[in-house]
């Protein structure tokens, strides 16, 4: 098989990404407020794979381990995985279908209408007492949560609603300007999240607790969550690669895409739906995150360039990578911090995962804004 | 396209593989003995044998363990704890934020004592459940409500004699400040329970609904602060001038300083509320007051104490 140059390029960039997202995997698995040894953590993710039979260790904390690693570590990193994944496909689809490099879940008012969903359908799982049942089945266990349900169908709904008053309000004259779209979005965020607050302090849930998790946080997900945030993912992701071709040719612009034969009005609620659904899919488990969708696509450009059957696959190994390390990160900075500084911080607190994608992610949006700035003076 | 595939069916293998995931096998126990209790969320929690580990996950239920003479059976805590003093080096699994999970898990405890009033939405039972711990949820909505605590505590860790013995004291001394209280001569004055103020925002305080508000019927106040929800709320400078409390009991933290007292003395426009003007200001400690735990009855008496002092 001969490559040219650019084949060398693409498969070196997505190799080093398979591997990244397996390194990241691999720590997403081994780091937590319990110490467990490296080769402890592989003896129990092996032992816990069907027909390994147990190749535990008789160490009295292995039962505990197998639970540490099975139940609580794999479900959070694969949920962080999969959110971080759908934030930047999502992201990646949107820029290219607004032609706006600024477009992204979180600054457009997708993840503003999750939020408020999200809190809405909370507040009628608990009004019609919908709880989640596990049942036996097939010798493994199914759960069966119509609360959860609701909630990702609103937060689903919402965001959908969201995004498109902001396109609808923006679009001018067959066209949509940059700014006004980005000002519609904020607007709409802004009045949404007022809406979210009204409603937690309305019902008088505990506000600190509903507060800090929509700020987010991957740590006690379950499996049955995570297969909720599976199924959303994989259409949503199956349905942006599939649109990808069009939405290449969309975005050379609307008339050339016309004269081509596409759809371009059904094509685009199609893909504001999947993005949409990518986006918002894990809000009511996670919370908000947001800034993932902007500069992970971002940087995969620099890499892959314009093309989304490119664009795509990779903005989802590098997202998915990268929340699995914001994680991370925001588990064990108040532990680092207490280490280095002697400050006795709460060494046992950690920080949402929206906060630290938002530190990364609002620097690198500055970053990009004075960059602009210092193109559009020159 | 094909990376991506690769990817997502790496997933779904992971989701299947769960499906073998082996149980933990259970612990023996040399006391076969059924253990039994019905919880404040209408759950029944079983227990073979005495729990002999026990996670506590609000202060209030690190006291009650304390109390029963089971401090050395606590191996987790939360971070708020700071009574008994012994309390507070017990390793730390939860605070304002939740709890962490994999802590409690790691520590293997045969019980997690949690509050429900710290987990209105439950995620915090989800998740505990979810990994197979055994938990008792307290939900005191009265302070009799406190006593079925210690008594289901007691049955659930062995010190059920123990807790009938501290239950009877409890009984016994709130009737007594109840009997007290209805000698009491004259009108009741007006109590108004003033958990933070430092002068930038309103003041929160207790109403008829939180616990504080029943100390004070129960010592022989008036709480005028009408409120049905349950958690403190804020009130405005103009209401208290209107309610022109008798009494004001200020909340005092033992973790940090708390400016409620000296910021109502210090605020002009108040001076001319009765309690102000007569230095009934009276500083007790919070934990006594808001916390579910069995030293509510000292808090009880102390309130007591300052209605007499106001009665002379």
């Amino acid at each position: 098989m001969n490559l040219d140059a650019k084949q060398t390029r693409l498969v070196i960039v997505f190799g080093v990404l398979l591997g990244l997202l397996g390194i990241s995997m691999v720590m997403g698995m081994s780091f937590g407020s319990t110490h467990i040894p490296l080769h402890e953590v592989a003896r129990t993710f092996v032992s816990g794979l069907p027909g390994m039979g147990s190749l535990l260790s008789d160490r009295a904390e292995a039962n505990s381990w197998d639970t540490i690693i099975w139940d609580l570590r794999a479900p959070a990193m694969v949920m962080a995985l999969l959110v971080g994944l759908g934030l930047a496909v999502s992201g990646s689809s949107m820029q290219s279908l607004f032609r706006n490099p600024l477009a992204d879940p979180f600054i457009i008012g997708i993840s503003a209408g999750g939020g408020f969903g999200a809190v809405v359908g909370l507040l009628l799982t608990n009004w019609l007492d919908l709880t989640a049942t596990t049942y036996s089945f097939l010798g493994g266990q199914v759960t069966i949560a119509p609360g959860d349900y609701l909630m990702v169908s609103l937060a689903f709904l919402f965001s959908m609603g969201a995004v498109m008053a902001a396109y609808w309000i923006a679009r001018t004259g067959g066209r949509t300007p940059v700014t006004l779209l980005l000002l519609a979005g904020v607007a709409i965020s802004a009045l949404l999240t007022a809406l979210t607050q009204f409603l937690v302090y309305l019902r008088l849930e505990n506000p600190t607790q509903f507060v800090v998790s929509l700020m987010g946080s991957v740590s006690n997900s379950q499996w049955y969550e995570v297969g909720i945030v599976l199924v959303g993912t994989i259409i949503a992701t199956a349905v942006l690669l599939v649109f990808a071709r069009r939405l290449n040719v969309m975005s050379l612009g609307e008339t050339e895409a016309r004269s081509l034969g596409i759809d371009v009005e059904r094509s685009k609620l199609i893909i504001l739906g999947a993005a949409a659904l990518a986006a918002a899919i894990g809000i009511p488990f996670v919370g908000i995150i947001g800034f993932v969708g902007l500069f992970i696509p971002h940087i995969m450009r620099r890499f892959v360039g314009p093309n989304l059957r490119l664009l795509v696959p990779a903005s989802a190994l590098a997202g998915a990578s990268f929340l699995i390390i914001a994680d991370i990160i925001s588990r064990g900075i108040f532990q680092v911090l207490s280490e280095v500084t002697d400050l006795g911080l709460f060494e046992d607190t950690q920080v949402p995962i929206g906060v630290t994608t938002s530190l990364i992610g609002g620097g690198f949006f500055i970053y990009l804004l004075i960059l602009g700035r210092r193109r559009g003076n020159g | 396209m094909k990376t991506t595939k690769l990817v997502t069916l790496g997933i779904m293998a992971l989701i299947i593989l769960t499906a073998g995931l082996l149980l933990a096998g259970c612990t023996e126990s040399k006391d076969p003995t059924t253990y039994s209790v019905q919880d404040d969320a209408g759950d029944f929690i079983e227990l073979t044998g005495h729990a002999q580990t026990v996670v506590c996950l609000a202060p209030s239920l690190t006291e009650i363990m304390f109390q029963l003479g089971m401090g050395d059976k606590v191996v987790g805590v939360d971070s708020a704890t700071n009574y008994p003093a012994e309390a507070t080096s017990i390793e730390k699994v939860s605070d304002y934020t939740g709890v962490d999970t994999e802590k409690i898990v790691a520590l293997a405890p045969d019980l997690v004592l949690m509050d429900k009033t710290l987990d209105i939405s439950g995620d915090t039972y989800k998740a505990l459940t979810n990994v197979d711990l055994v938990v008792y949820r307290a939900f005191p909505q009265t302070v009799q409500d406190i006593t079925k605590n210690i008594q289901d505590i007691g049955v659930l860790v062995g010190a059920k004699d123990k807790a009938e013995e501290l239950v009877d004291d409890f009984n016994t001394r709130v009737s007594t400040v109840g009997t007290d209280a209805s000698g009491d001569t004259g009108d009741k004055p007006v109590v108004l329970y003033v958990i933070y103020y430092d002068g930038t925002s309103d003041p929160w305080v207790g109403t008829t609904s939180t616990f504080a508000g029943s100390l004070i019927s129960t010592a022989g106040g008036e709480c005028k602060v009408e409120d049905t929800t349950g958690f403190s709320i804020q009130i405005s400078l103009e209401t208290i001038i209107s309610m022109d409390p008798d009494i004001i009991i200020c909340s005092r933290s033992t973790d940090w300083p708390t400016p409620s007292k000296s910021s109502l003395e210090s605020d002009s426009t108040l001076s001319e509320v009765a309690a102000i003007k007569n230095n009934m200001v009276i500083e007790i400690n919070g934990d006594l007051i808001d916390r579910t735990g069995p030293r509510m009855v000292e808090g009880l008496e102390e309130i007591r104490t300052v209605i007499e002092d106001y009665h002379g």
